[in-house]
């Protein structure tokens, strides 16, 4: 319902929903606040929008204050005046004056509204209050003094981030804000409280006294942390980052960010980072030279292996944390210049097991739906992912899904953030899933809950109704550690829902055997009819920055630009055109059939772009081996990594900060970074290097002048970018499917791509169940009878944040975390040393007991040095290696 | 005027608070009365015929909170016994409580009928352990003889009551902030509108009642509405329980019909001024209300004439001062409590109760000035018209009403620097 | 008339007179470097930094003279200390970009930063013309500015 009101003599329509303050703002008339903030419930508390109403004989606060049809508000008279005074007065009784050292002078809104408002003199005599304060965490800054009570970080903590780890308590003049009884700070350093604070009693510790506001210019660029593609705002000064700000009201995060994108800044400007090429000299010493001679010594190695033992023997591995362009430009150099199809991306193992899955059921190589569907969502089923940490932002949509009223079961090894927020944590022992899986499809089937569409389609679903026979509700339960409530109660709650989708992880894919559990998550989606509609879908979700850019530029083995396949002769011939170029025949290999090759003396080059195999590939010694052995080696970093010591030629990359491009996030959106600060020392960007490589190889087809104009290339190969370039990108991400008809709709507001795909069902093809009649993924070795989930801390992505200072604040080392139960049962005490022990190889790590763990099962971050997991992994060929899951033995050490 | 003993007519009997006691004079009478033949509209109507307005403070009509509730068609509905008796002077639901806890329960129990509510809850301050006591042995001895609980005497009307004791935060008196408190929050009020009828518990329709107003409703049932509109003052009809306390001779809780005046309180029943001494001001409302000196004695004590006097009735806690008393000083006693009991919530209330304070410690210090009045008034109609809630629209009336009935005093401590005390003993 | 003047020469003797007069009076002209001109109180020399009497610095970075400063001659780095103070780790003036507007002096909230009297300020290298922290807190120690 629209209504009408006059704010200062002024007329406007609003929604009926609307507050005084935000029908006020639309027409530009500012009414100052300070605990109004939007996405927060409303508290009224601070006084300072007070306004006259017509009618109603007190002020009122126009954030509390709905809008009604014929209101008549004024928010310029002299009692208004008055009052905004006085409240003013009355915060800057307590408040100290020290603006001059305070960290938020300059976006302060109490010195912005007191300069605007306030009186120059202060009429109180005497001591201001002193509150006793102290440091409460090693990143998050409280100043108690500075303190006005608004509340906005303890709601901002509560009801966007679900953490409530900030509360108010004492009374009146003595209320102070902070953690549970003043202890240290146990959050997860989202950063939202800092946000949200509008004076400088939350700040930042990583920026405090370094450096004031005003003298940063701020730009904004995607974070390059994880799949999410957050918009965050870089603030720097001479050349140098001095903290991210949160873009208020940008992006698909809409200003939310994460401990890692709010902290991690810390890497870019970094004393280590290496600033200029260094080649291996006759003594075996890497020594600083120049970009010409740097490249042609690459470019000649490169091509004289690639001419003298063929493409097969040269291979190249990129980090999906690069962009869109660089990727491209790196597979067209392997392909193109080094005739090669030997290139592949860590997440490579990702696009060879769950995309094909998707590609055999959907017909999709991607998540179905935007994440922004998850905010609405009904029912929510996450199977073996903690989105939390997976994607933080995500969760947060999640969370925000729970606090609408969605009923979000977790299907998990242990205990997430989640878990106390969700309808049902299930702790799903590992292996077992499918059999979870199964018995919410038996439920499903017996209890006639399946979609009467499905039904029309398929007739009858005997095949499946064979599948989930041999099992009886009570087994599954037994198997699952569940309850036969649980599971039905679930069940019933997904296939009632009207919007429901299913989030799907690392934990439960990347485990042998571990695209049945998808297989059976699609029959789940399929039975239920939750597909191709808003609010229905499938999310495969994997933190890898870019993944999903690193397969559409065709950054694989086996795939060309555009999911084409590299056997299709066709395809290829398209490609071939269109760079005036030959691309080799045959499939390449994968990211660890070329170590394994290597090994072998087959493959001789390797290009290592942003990429550090010792910290994260399996293999262990084998695998420096393996490096070693290497005949040309190319490390292409920010940082000397480990690989990096061992290569011949280690090349200077920029950051994200640094650097244009584009990235695609896991809901197929393309947005464009920009660069923020020049590339340190001679660094240069990534495809800038792969640029000028290809030059120096002679190449010209791969002289480019900016990642524009990459870009309009990758548009014109790939078809789902067509219309793509960096201009359309400028204000808002586009999600692919995107053509260039769709580039005119742009420009209308709110156009942003293809929201879900599969709007029309699946097509004739393609429906059919899988009906999995195995009941689970495989079994542990009765000699390795720990089940080990390698995964990813909340505040660390893979190894490139251990430089991060700030991040490893909060985390610097790993240590198994165990359940008490599983300790006891070992004889293992919380803080003691073992042994972990696998097929592969075994290290000495520190254990942690944690409650959150199942018992049975370790958990082992995978970002740290102390304990190195690629130790522990098996590498071989991808239907064997599974980088999330290892069964191990402990021993004590 | 003289006592009528409605809502304390159990008081003196011996063993009051035991359930046989309560039996004995017409209790239980009502409820089942109401269960067995009146619809909870009738009971509405029968409490909107008596007029009986809310005892608490700001004197709402029952009925028709009641009304609103039970029109919201959410369920389940919760009613709310307000005995969080916070207000410095009073002490009037205590008696009932701990004399007469079966009238709560009836009269609870007959709210919720009226309502459609089947749970209550009794929010008891911390300070009243034994209070807490006694209504959870009540409770359990209607239970137990099915005036409370599951299909209460057969009619297939449920209703259970649970005691919650406060954390001893004066501002949970106020009913959002109650709630907020019951819900186990911190007890801040909340935002108004929606009002608790619709929003209440659980974000669920609640009505809250004060002790005093529940116990007054099984005589309302028993006798009829006309009878109770007849006592008192036609806009405030019925008894009320004013605590009388301070320097009279004879402190306590007086149950009259509304309307009485403040000379008739003191002076006809509470025993005078204590020997040798004059009237010189009451706070009628207790410290929240503003002042009443020597020439409103003949003030009538309701609502409606307290607030043309320019104070206000709230819980009817009397609180009598005699010429020894230095009004400065109460004053400043008063604002020390407003200023330790401000939530904190809003701007006004914390951070301009303790500026008050300050001034007012410096104007005994002897370090204040004339101007220092001035900016005391300003800061007190500052606090007034913008605070959040009631605690801190109430707060200052004892610093306005006293500078604005007293000046002479005030002026003395500017005046002597320090010396003031002397000075005003020798005026007055 | 005209001829009068020529013949008496008035103006010659006039003119005498005056140089007469002057040779007389006492010089206006100072024998720099000999001898230095006494500057007045509000002259605008290089920047000088002051201390408060407990010899800690007056300077707390709060970077608003480098903010004011019309031609960006000041660079400031400041960082946590031990005890959670702000710490100016380096305050420099390139005096060879400033130019003595005092703008600095005027906008310093902490009476840390003052123009000083002091003006000789050639030199040889202009890297030199970048003056510390350090060197204007011993400038400021000079016992003229105790006035400041």
């Amino acid at each position: 319902m629209m209504v009408r009101l006059t704010i200062d003599g002024r007329q406007i329509m609003v929604d009926g929903h609307v507050n005084v303050l935000d029908a006020a703002s639309k027409l530009g008339i500012h009414i100052p606040t300070f605990c109004h903030q939007a996405r927060l419930s409303d508290l009224g508390a601070c006084r300072m929008c007070l306004v006259e109403v017509e009618g109603m004989g007190k002020l009122q606060t126009a954030c509390t204050l709905a809008v009604n049809d014929g209101m008549v508000v004024r928010t310029d008279t002299p009692r208004v005046e008055k009052a905004r005074r006085m409240m003013l007065e009355f915060l800057l009784i307590n408040h100290p004056l020290e603006c001059t050292v305070c960290d938020a002078s300059g976006e302060c809104t109490l010195q912005d509204l007191a300069f605007k408002h306030g009186s120059a003199e202060t009429r109180f005599k005497g001591k201001k209050r002193i509150l006793r304060d102290h440091i409460i965490s090693p990143l998050i800054d409280r100043n108690l003094n500075r303190c006005i009570q608004c509340k906005r970080c303890v709601r901002v903590c509560e009801e966007i981030q679900g953490v409530t780890a900030l509360g108010m308590s004492y009374r009146g003049a003595a209320t102070v804000v902070g953690p549970f009884m003043d202890k240290s700070l146990d959050c997860e350093y989202c950063s939202h409280c800092i946000w949200s604070c509008p004076v400088g009693a939350i700040t930042s510790r990583a920026m405090k006294h370094k450096v004031r506001t005003w003298e940063m210019e701020k730009s904004e660029a995607i974070c390059p942390y994880c799949s999410c593609g957050c918009t965050l705002s870089y603030n720097y000064r001479d050349n140098v980052v001095y903290r991210v700000t949160h873009a208020e009201g940008r992006g698909l995060n809409m200003g939310s960010l994460c401990s890692k994108g709010f902290f991690g800044y810390d890497v870019i400007n970094h004393p280590d980072r290496i600033t200029a090429p260094m080649v291996r000299d006759a003594d075996g010493v890497l020594r600083r030279t120049t970009w010409q001679s740097a490249l042609e010594e690459v470019a000649r190695n490169m091509k004289r292996i690639s001419r003298e033992s063929g493409g097969k023997a040269v291979g190249g591995i990129a980090s999906d944390r690069l962009t869109n362009e660089d990727l491209y430009l790196f597979q067209k150099l392997m392909r193109m210049v080094f005739s090669s199809n030997n290139v592949d991306t860590p997440s490579g193992l990702w696009s060879r097991t769950v995309v094909p899955v998707l590609e055999k059921r959907m017909g999709v190589r991607a998540a179905t739906n935007s994440l922004d569907d998850l905010n609405y969502t009904d029912a929510l089923l996450i199977v073996g992912c903690d989105i939390t940490v997976a994607n933080p932002i995500s969760g947060l949509k999640v969370k925000q899904a729970i606090r609408r009223g969605g009923l979000v079961t977790e299907v998990n090894p242990g205990k997430t953030a989640l878990s106390r927020l969700a309808r049902r944590s299930l702790a799903v022992p590992v292996g077992k899933e499918l059999a979870l899986v199964k018995g919410l499809i038996k439920v499903i089937l017996e209890e006639g809950l399946y979609d009467s569409e499905t039904l029309g389609k398929y007739g009858k679903f005997s095949e499946l109704e064979f599948s989930v026979r041999d099992k009886s509700l009570k087994e599954i339960a037994r198997e699952t550690d569940c309850s036969v409530d649980e599971i039905t109660q679930t069940a019933r709650e997904f296939a009632g829902a009207k919007k429901a989708s299913i989030i799907f992880g690392e934990t439960a894919v990347l485990q042998a055997g571990g695209e049945k559990v998808l297989e059976a998550v699609i029959d789940l989606l399929v039975l239920t009819g939750k597909l191709g509609q808003e609010g229905c879908g499938l999310y495969p979700i994997l933190s890898g920055t870019n993944f999903q850019g690193a397969l559409d530029m065709g950054v694989s083995p086996n795939w060309l630009p555009g999911h084409a396949a590299v056997s299709s002769d066709s395809e290829r011939k398209r490609v071939e055109k269109a760079w005036n170029g030959k691309v080799p025949k045959d499939g390449g290999k994968s990211a660890y059939e070329m170590i394994q090759a290597a090994a072998a003396g087959k493959l001789k080059a390797l290009y290592l772009a942003g990429v550090n195999p010792l910290a994260t590939f399996p293999g262990g010694e084998d695998l420096e081996k393996a490096l070693k052995k290497m005949e040309f080696l190319v490390v292409q970093e920010l940082f000397l990594t480990d690989t990096a010591k061992l290569a011949d030629v280690v090349l200077p990359a920029t950051s994200l900060a640094e650097k244009n491009g584009t990235l695609t996030n896991v809901e197929r959106r393309v947005q464009k970074t920009s660069k923020a600060i020049d590339g340190l020392g001679h660094s240069l960007p990534d495809w800038k290097i792969f640029s000028d490589l290809g030059v120096a190889c002679g190449e010209e087809g791969m002289n480019y002048l900016n990642s524009s104009e990459v870009m309009d290339e990758i548009a014109s190969v790939v078809p789902f970018y067509s219309g793509i370039n960096h201009q359309i990108l400028a204000d808002n991400g586009l999600q692919w499917p995107f053509s260039r008809d769709d580039a005119r709709e742009v420009y209308h507001e709110g156009y942003l791509g293809t929201r879900h795909l599969l709007p029309e069902g699946l097509s004739k093809d393609k429906q059919f169940f899988a009906a999995v009649p195995v009941w689970e993924t495989h079994s542990a070795d009765s000699k390795y009878p720990m089940t080990l989930v390698l995964g990813d801390l909340l505040f660390h992505s893979g190894s490139f944040t251990r430089y991060s200072e700030s991040l490893n604040q909060l985390a610097a080392q790993a240590t198994l975390l165990m359940n008490p139960q599983t300790g006891m049962g070992l004889d293992v005490q919380d803080g003691s040393s073992v042994r972990a022990v696998s097929t592969q190889g075994e290290f000495t790590v520190t254990v942690s007991y944690s409650e959150d763990i199942a018992p049975g099962m370790l958990f082992l971050p995978r970002h740290f040095k102390n304990a190195p997991v690629s130790a522990l992994m098996i590498p071989g060929p991808d239907d064997q290696a599974r980088t999330a899951i290892v069964h191990v033995r402990v021993v004590k050490a | 005027m003289s006592e009528l003993k409605i809502l304390t007519r159990n008081v003196s009997r011996p063993n009051p608070a035991h359930i046989d006691s309560y039996l004995v004079n017409e209790g239980y009478v009502a409820l089942p009365r109401a269960l067995n033949e009146m619809t909870p509209e009738e009971v509405i109507d029968e409490v909107k015929i008596a007029r009986l307005r809310g005892r608490g403070g700001a004197g709402f009509p029952a009925g028709m909170k009641w009304d609103f509730a039970s029109r919201d068609r959410r369920k389940p509905k919760y009613i709310i016994c307000n005995a969080d008796e916070g207000e410095p002077g009073t002490f009037k639901d205590r008696v009932l409580i701990e004399n007469d806890p079966h009238a709560i329960l009836e009269g609870m129990a007959l709210a919720g009928y009226a309502a459609g509510a089947e749970k209550g809850f009794i929010y008891i301050r911390g300070e009243y352990p034994q209070g807490a006591r006694i209504l959870e042995r009540a409770i359990a001895e209607a239970t137990s003889r099915s005036f409370l609980g599951d299909n209460i005497l057969n009619s297939g009307f449920n209703f259970s009551v649970t005691v919650h004791r406060g954390a001893g935060a004066y501002v949970c008196g106020e009913e959002t902030a109650l709630i907020e408190s019951l819900e186990g929050k911190r007890g801040q009020s909340r935002i108004r509108p929606p009002f608790p009828v619709n929003v209440g518990y659980s974000n669920l329709p609640t009505v809250v009642n004060n002790v005093e107003t529940l116990a007054s409703v099984p005589p309302i049932i028993l006798r009829g509405g006309a009878w109770y509109a007849s006592i008192g003052t036609p806009e405030c009809p019925g008894t009320k329980l004013y605590s009388v306390s301070g320097h009279v001779a004879r402190p306590g809780v007086y149950e009259l019909p509304m309307g009485v005046t403040l000379r008739e309180l003191i002076f006809d029943n509470a025993g005078g001024m204590r020997e040798g001494r004059t009237f010189k001001a009451a706070f009628p409302g207790g410290a929240s209300s503003a002042c009443l000196d020597e020439s409103q004695l003949d003030v009538k004590l309701d609502f409606n004439s307290l607030a043309v006097a320019g104070s206000m009735l709230g819980s009817g806690a009397v609180i009598v001062l005699d010429d020894t008393a230095d009004m400065v000083k109460a004053t400043h006693v008063l604002i020390k409590f407003f200023e330790h009991e401000s939530c904190g919530k809003c701007t006004p209330c914390r951070e301009g109760l303790f500026w008050v304070r300050r001034i007012l410690d410096q104007i005994l210090e002897g370090s204040a000035s004339e101007q220092d009045l001035d900016l005391l008034l300003e800061i007190c109609e500052g606090i007034r018209s913008t605070s959040f809630c009631g605690l801190g629209e109430a707060s200052v009336s004892c610093v306005e009403s006293t500078i604005k009935k007293f000046r002479g005093e005030y002026l003395a401590y500017l005046r002597n620097s320090g010396s003031g005390e002397a000075e005003t003993e020798a005026a007055s | 008339m005209g001829l009068m003047t020529n013949i008496l020469q008035t103006d010659l003797i006039k003119g005498l007179s005056l140089t007469i007069r002057y040779f007389f009076s006492k010089p206006v002209t100072l024998r720099y470097p000999e001898v230095y001109y006494d500057l007045p109180e509000r002259f605008r020399g290089a920047q000088i930094l002051k201390r408060h009497e407990d010899g800690k610095e007056r300077c707390v970075g709060c970077g608003l003279c480098a903010e004011i400063c019309p031609s960006r001659a000041i660079a400031m780095e400041t960082s946590e200390g031990e005890d959670h103070e702000k710490v100016v780790n380096s305050y420099v003036i390139d005096l060879g970009l400033c130019i003595y507007c005092g703008y600095c002096q005027e906008v310093c909230p902490v009476d840390a930063v003052f123009m000083g009297q002091d003006f000789e300020l050639t030199i040889t290298d202009p890297g030199k013309l970048k003056v510390t922290k350090e060197q204007m807190l011993t400038k400021g120690d000079n016992p003229r500015y105790d006035r400041l």
